[in-house]
């Protein structure tokens, strides 16, 4: 009990992908376990391509490079971080969101001029989010300053996103179908759950970060390792629910191989207990799941074929 | 063949003859062994046929009279000689075989190519051919007497195996034994019959035994039992015959069949050889190191000798050894010997000569071996007792070294005496030690005659006897001491000691048996005098001896069994070829380790193509000297049996050389430009076209890359030129940026010949792609070893797809996959996961890589203008589509030819060095940094320059009906107003209540009104609530008085600019 330090954002995060609200300790421990696992593997392999560059200290792009083939994941990321910018120098102009909404409402009435005003603070805002160096035009020596027209070919890249994102927001709605509306207060609570967010400093002594770098990483780099750690537990969730539908389907078909009636049920009486739960995910399935997420894969190994020997191969990054 | 036909029918009576004159040409004496030829000689001095046709079919028993000497003299017969029927049988046998030989020569030599390349041998053949002309002037009734009669030998089938001639041997074989007994039988017993005879009814040839005892005094060689005999050998000289019949075995050699089994016995003699040469080169060196220079040189010439002296000094500064320094010497004093000695006259003629003698003796190792070295007292330990004065060829050759030597005479007793004292030693006859001597011994008298006789001379004794002669004679003042003879007189002493020397030569070979004679006085006195005691040697230490050398003792043991049957010129090709073999040999020893397993890193033998001519010319009975082999020394004969490589013949395809494939290419060339359309001139497979597909794609986004790099690069210099106050010229040179092109193999690897599937064909070209995967990826440049190993991994990757395609196919499985699903089967194992990836890859990478950089091309194009800007409106956008800087620069003046800008007038072109009339990029940069620097203000003053003196006319009433329709309400409306506001004034100031003409009445814009009276913007509080604007009535307003109106606005009215129209 003392070890786990995020059960209850572990379960929260659980139950926005799908779980019950109370899967067993000894679960969320084991994924507790392998967040961390993940999280330490991300900075050292961040570390390294950090030296590479020649730093010490992490940048945001070091962690993106990580995750670059996962394109949705990463636009994902670059808009929520760029929203968070946006978010975070709103606050400083001091009015926050409330005045820009104000401002925004009043422009028809006080005239053309000091609308422009307005949206154009909104797109420089927009424009501070992260450039990745392994795009196209930071192939070449030079830059071109203005980034007025960047957000055209920029919507291109995002319709990938969109589409990766329709499909999670379809899966939210599915989860969130027959809930009543205390249910889904509470779930879109659970959606906020994070392991950084205001709890930076204690993230930074569960993930020994401060052992592993060298230097400290701003705050970004902690940001990104929040959304990040979301989206491990989010998809070893996923793996491990998989995997337990799967095992049911086979525990009901040797049931009817067998002979035995699934079907008879007792009469219900008033005080029966109630039947038919849902049975949370077990330490195992969450074994399967990530030996699943960390199976190598043909392309990582298709160079080594017909080659001979034990292909090492390093911890995925989920 | 008339001439063979005596050969074919065995005339006994042609053969006679034959032999008789051939006896005469001293023929037999060098084939024949010493006895032998003893034994023949008696023969043939009877002049009886009879007798000698017994002796040919072999009825002749040897029976030897023992004379009046009696034990004295059998004790020390040098060779024990087998009485009775077998020698006689062995010796008709050689003879039979010397005869015949004549004819096998003569035989070959009437072939097509007389032409020889030996003058002797074809002297020889002369020679042959007079006997056998002679053959056939005998008569021929005897002849055909004879013919039925004629006894064949049964074994003269041995002798048939070397002739060529008898095909019909077989048949006369058969029928002719069948006669041979009672044939052979009647014959003898017609002719023989004064002869005695045995009880088989074989003729016994009695023989006193001094005709052998003569021979065992070495001295007394051939020469002396010759005279007896014939009055004419004297005319042959000794040393010419031997040469001839040198090349006459060579010749022979290869009619022979040889086989392996003395080479064991060689090789060891051989090593014995090299290992006694090796104990007399370091017997040399220990002492060497101050001698050798001093006999190498002699006392020689006295200009050296400073410089000796000062190399003996200095000897371990001197890096050369002893013998390379030797041989430094000898190249400056050339045409001397190693023996030549100043001090010594003849000395290096004489030692020459002896040298060669002792070398060549050395060289026999068939017989040599045991006298290389000293007796050992552990060999025989009574040897001392025996022998007072040991010998052997190494201490000869120490002795020759030392200059011990002053005549010829004094050398060759001391070989005689290694022989005498082995003979005397070892006394018993049939010791096999005894047939060496005996053989080392006649070969020592054949070379000894080779040797010139010189007694050598002390030059002062000399100079002495003809400062004597020349006092006596008077004819020449006398020279005082032969140190200060001059060298003039030295040279010409010198030519005539060699010219007496030359002609004591030639009467030496005149006289060569007195010299022969002369030179070993020593020997026969010596003899008798050991003789004596070497009787009482007991055989006990024989035996012992024979142990000590066990080995070597049995092959001889064989060896002397043989000795008896062999015959002379197997003895010669032993002899001859000792090295050669000994060499073959340990060449194929070598291949062998000692438990006879192949040495794996030993030389292979290989089979050259050169060899071939060795044995085609064995087979052509050409040319038998082989020359060029390593193995053989150049006047060897050629060894087929040992020659392991050599006896395959030649493959007739000769192979491809350069040239034949040089011609062949040629052609090729000539047929494939005569017609146009040959596919071999088209482009290979290996370039990929550029017009479609992935390449296409790919190009085009290479060469969009370059034109970015392009537009990149002026843009990095502009900003060089901003920042920086200096640019340096280096600095602004392009970037040599190539056009990409798809270069194709040479034409001349297109032809059919080469193939283009080559490993490292394809390697290269695999690699082009890949670098262009690379550059496209954003590589500028890269190093080959990168680009390289990137290669290997895309080769490495491509074979793997390709085997696990196979693996697949291959599958004998019965659930055999379609073709198609192998396919995806094997692109998922290999990372693939479904060929739709395929297409994404292509679409994502390459053609939104496309579409990017188009854009960021516009874009970076369209930035570069925007730095060019200021300076560059008026130039449109082609002239820098061609590049073209002289916009910029000003080149263009140059072109105009003439001080454009007035740069020369005011001496710029001196303080900026430059040469054209151009400007300065670094002066045009500052210009447009001022130009940035001022910007937006200072380009809205500049922009209505020209306006600023237009005044703009008042607007009056009068005027508002010539204004645009639009417009005149609005006037009309502000006029009414303005007239109001006039009136008012008007009143309160109480003046006349008339309004001004309409031409007098001025509109006042609105900056011109009173404060109050202008519509106020409404401003925007920081919370963004927009609170109402309080307006003010107009009439409440202030007025402008009738004077400012008038004039220009007052600067409180500059300060609100917008005007909200009210209405």
């Amino acid at each position: 009990m003392d070890k786990s330090r995020y059960r209850q954002e572990v379960q929260q995060m659980m139950f926005v992908s799908g779980e019950t609200t109370d899967p067993p300790i000894e679960t969320t421990l084991l994924i507790e376990d392998i967040v961390r696992g993940q999280v330490i593997e991300i900075l050292l392999q961040a570390t390294k391509t950090a030296s590479l560059r020649g730093t010490r200290s992490i940048a945001p792009e070091d962690v993106i490079f990580l995750i670059r083939h996962d394109k949705a994941k990463v636009i994902r990321l670059i808009t929520y971080l760029s929203w968070k910018d946006v978010r975070k120098n709103a606050k400083d102009e001091g009015g926050g969101t409330e005045s820009l909404m104000e401002q925004e409402a009043g422009a028809p009435a006080s005239g053309s001029g000091q609308t422009s005003d307005q949206s154009k603070m909104i797109t420089r805002y927009k424009k501070l989010k992260i450039r990745l160096p392994w795009e196209v035009q930071f192939m070449f020596s030079e830059q071109h300053y203005d980034a007025s027209e960047e957000a055209q070919d920029e919507d291109e890249e995002e319709k990938a996103a969109t589409l990766v994102s329709l499909k999670r927001l379809k899966m939210a709605d599915e989860r969130t179908k027959n809930m009543t509306k205390e249910e889904y207060v509470h779930w879109s609570e659970c959606r906020q759950a994070s392991f950084t967010f205001r709890k930076a400093k204690k993230f930074r002594e569960w993930a020994q970060i401060a052992q592993i770098c060298e230097t400290r990483p701003n705050d970004d780099v902690i940001d990104i390792l929040g959304f990040l750690t979301f989206e491990i537990v989010c998809s070893i969730t996923e793996e491990a629910m998989e995997i337990k539908a799967a095992e049911e389907r086979l525990f009901q078909q040797s049931l009817l191989k067998t002979g035995k009636e699934v079907a008879k049920r007792k009469r219900k009486y008033l005080f029966d207990k109630p039947d038919e739960l849902v049975k949370p995910i077990q330490p195992h399935h969450v074994e399967e799941a990530w030996r699943r997420l960390q199976s190598m894969k043909f392309e990582h190994k298709a160079i080594r074929s017909f080659g001979g020997g034990m292909i090492r191969s390093q911890t995925r990054v989920i | 063949m008339a001439p063979l036909a005596t050969f074919e029918v065995n005339d006994e009576r042609k053969l006679f003859a034959l032999a008789k004159e051939m006896h005469k040409n001293l023929y037999f004496q060098t084939a024949l062994s010493n006895y032998q030829f003893q034994i023949l000689n008696k023969l043939l001095e009877q002049d009886d046929y009879s007798l000698w046709a017994n002796f040919l079919e072999g009825n002749c028993v040897l029976q030897i009279e023992k004379g009046e000497k009696p034990d004295a003299d059998s004790a020390s017969e040098p060779e024990s000689i087998e009485e009775g029927l077998k020698p006689m049988i062995l010796l008709a046998l050689n003879v039979r075989y010397l005869l015949y030989e004549k004819a096998i020569d003569f035989y070959y030599y009437e072939g097509p190519d007389p032409k020889k390349p030996h003058k002797r041998t074809t002297h020889q053949n002369e020679e042959d051919f007079q006997l056998i002309e002679l053959l056939d002037t005998l008569p021929d009734g005897e002849e055909s007497e004879q013919p039925k009669a004629q006894p064949q030998p049964a074994v003269r089938r041995e002798v048939d195996d070397y002739d060529d001639y008898d095909d019909d041997d077989g048949d006369d074989e058969n029928d002719s034994k069948a006669k041979a007994g009672d044939s052979g039988a009647a014959h003898s017993a017609g002719s023989a019959t004064e002869f005695e005879r045995n009880s088989q009814g074989a003729i016994v040839i009695k023989l006193p035994e001094a005709l052998f005892e003569t021979k065992a005094e070495p001295s007394e060689a051939p020469q002396t039992d010759q005279e007896p005999g014939n009055a004419s050998p004297s005319e042959v000289p000794p040393l010419t015959y031997t040469l001839e019949e040198h090349d006459l075995q060579i010749i022979n050699f290869n009619k022979i069949y040889h086989n392996f089994e003395y080479d064991r016995e060689t090789l060891l003699k051989r090593r014995k050889l090299e290992k006694s040469d090796m104990q007399l080169e370091n017997l040399k060196h220990p002492d060497g190191e101050d001698s050798v220079i001093p006999i190498s040189l002699g006392t020689a010439s006295h200009s050296l000798k400073h410089l000796l002296s000062t190399i003996q000094e200095r000897r371990d500064d001197i890096s050369l050894n002893d013998i390379e320094l030797r041989g430094l010497f000898m190249d400056i004093r050339k045409n001397r010997g190693k023996w030549a000695n100043d001090e010594r006259v003849g000395q290096e003629e004489l030692y020459e000569a002896c040298e060669k003698v002792l070398l060549d003796l050395r060289g026999n190792t068939e017989h040599s071996t045991p006298f290389l070295n000293k007796v050992s007292k552990r060999e025989a330990p009574n040897y001392g007792l025996i022998i007072k004065k040991p010998m052997d060829l190494n201490t000869v050759m120490k002795k020759l070294k030392a200059l011990s030597y002053n005549s010829k005479a004094e050398f060759v007793d001391d070989l005689m005496l290694i022989w005498n004292n082995c003979l005397t030693y070892n006394a018993d006859p049939k010791h096999f030690l005894r047939a060496h001597a005996i053989a080392m011994q006649k070969l020592t008298q054949k070379l000894a005659s080779s040797i010139p006789n010189i007694t050598i001379r002390v030059r002062s004794e000399l100079d002495k006897d003809e400062e004597n002669d020349a006092d006596a004679g008077g004819s020449t003042p006398a020279i005082k001491g032969g140190k200060k003879a001059s060298k003039k007189g030295r040279m010409r002493r010198r030519e005539e000691i060699i010219k007496a020397e030359e002609t004591e030569g030639l009467s030496d070979s005149h006289e060569s048996q007195a010299s022969s004679i002369e030179g070993t006085p020593l020997s026969p006195s010596k003899a008798p005098l050991i003789a004596p005691e070497s009787g009482s040697v007991p055989p006990e230490e024989n035996q012992e001896d024979e142990d000590e050398e066990a080995e070597e003792g049995e092959d001889e043991v064989r060896e002397e069994d043989n000795d008896g049957v062999q015959d002379t010129e197997l003895q010669a090709w032993k002899n001859l070829t000792a090295k050669s073999r000994a060499k073959y040999c340990a060449a194929r020893a070598a291949l062998f380790d000692d438990d006879y397993k192949i040495v794996m890193n030993a030389d292979a033998v290989t089979r050259e193509l050169g060899k071939m001519s060795d044995f085609n010319q064995f087979l052509d009975n050409k040319d038998f000297v082989s020359k060029g082999n390593k193995l053989l020394d150049n006047d060897e004969p050629y060894l087929l049996e040992y020659d392991v490589a050599g006896g395959i013949p030649g493959i007739e395809y000769e192979g491809v050389d350069d040239s034949s494939q040089e011609r062949y290419e040629n052609h090729m060339v000539e047929t494939l430009l005569q017609q146009p359309d040959a596919p071999e001139l088209g482009p290979s497979s290996l370039i990929l076209p550029t017009d479609r597909g992935l390449n296409k794609l790919y190009s085009g986004n290479l060469k969009e890359i370059q034109e970015i790099r392009k537009i990149c690069f002026k843009i990095s210099l502009i900003r060089q030129m901003q920042t920086l106050q200096f640019v340096h010229r280096t600095q602004m040179q392009k970037p040599e940026i190539d056009e990409l092109q798809e270069n194709d193999i040479d034409a001349v690897s297109k032809l059919q010949n080469h193939d283009i599937n080559d490993e490292s064909v394809q390697f290269v070209a695999l690699r082009r792609n890949i670098s262009k995967i690379a550059m496209h990826t954003g590589f500028e440049s890269t190093e080959l070893g990168a680009i390289n190993t990137l290669t290997q991994i895309a080769e490495q990757y491509m074979l793997n797809l390709a085997k696990t395609l196979k693996l697949h196919t291959e599958n004998s499985s019965r659930n055999q996959l379609s073709l198609e699903n192998i396919l995806l089967l094997s692109l998922l194992e290999n990372g693939v996961d479904k060929p739709a990836d395929l297409c994404t890859f292509v679409q994502e990478k390459v053609e939104k890589n496309r579409v990017k950089l188009k854009d960021l091309r516009v874009k970076l194009s369209g930035f570069l203008k925007d730095l060019l800007r200021p300076s560059l409106e008026s130039i449109n956008e082609k002239n820098f589509d061609d590049n073209s800087e002289q916009f910029t620069t000003g080149d263009f003046t140059s072109e105009l030819g003439d001080d454009f800008f007035g740069f020369k007038e005011l001496g710029l072109d001196k303080e900026f060095k430059m040469l054209t009339s151009s400007i300065p990029v670094y002066l045009l940069h500052s210009k447009l940094q001022n130009s940035f620097n001022l910007s937006g203000p200072t380009n809205k003053s500049s922009k209505y320059e020209d306006l600023k003196d237009w005044k703009v006319p008042r607007l009056t009433k009068e005027d508002v009906s010539k204004q645009i329709g639009l417009l005149q309400p609005f006037y009309l409306s502000l006029a009414s107003k303005l007239e109001a506001l006039y009136l008012k004034l008007q009143k309160r100031l109480g003046a006349s209540m008339e309004l001004p003409p309409p031409n007098k009445l001025y509109l006042l814009e609105d900056e011109e009104l009173p404060q109050k009276q202008r519509n106020i913007r409404p401003r925007l509080p920081p919370t963004g609530k927009i609170t109402l604007v309080k307006k003010k009535p107009l009439s409440s307003a202030l007025l402008l008085p009738e004077d400012e109106v008038a004039q220009d606005p007052g600067s409180e009215f500059l300060d609100s600019m917008d005007i909200v129209p009210q209405d």
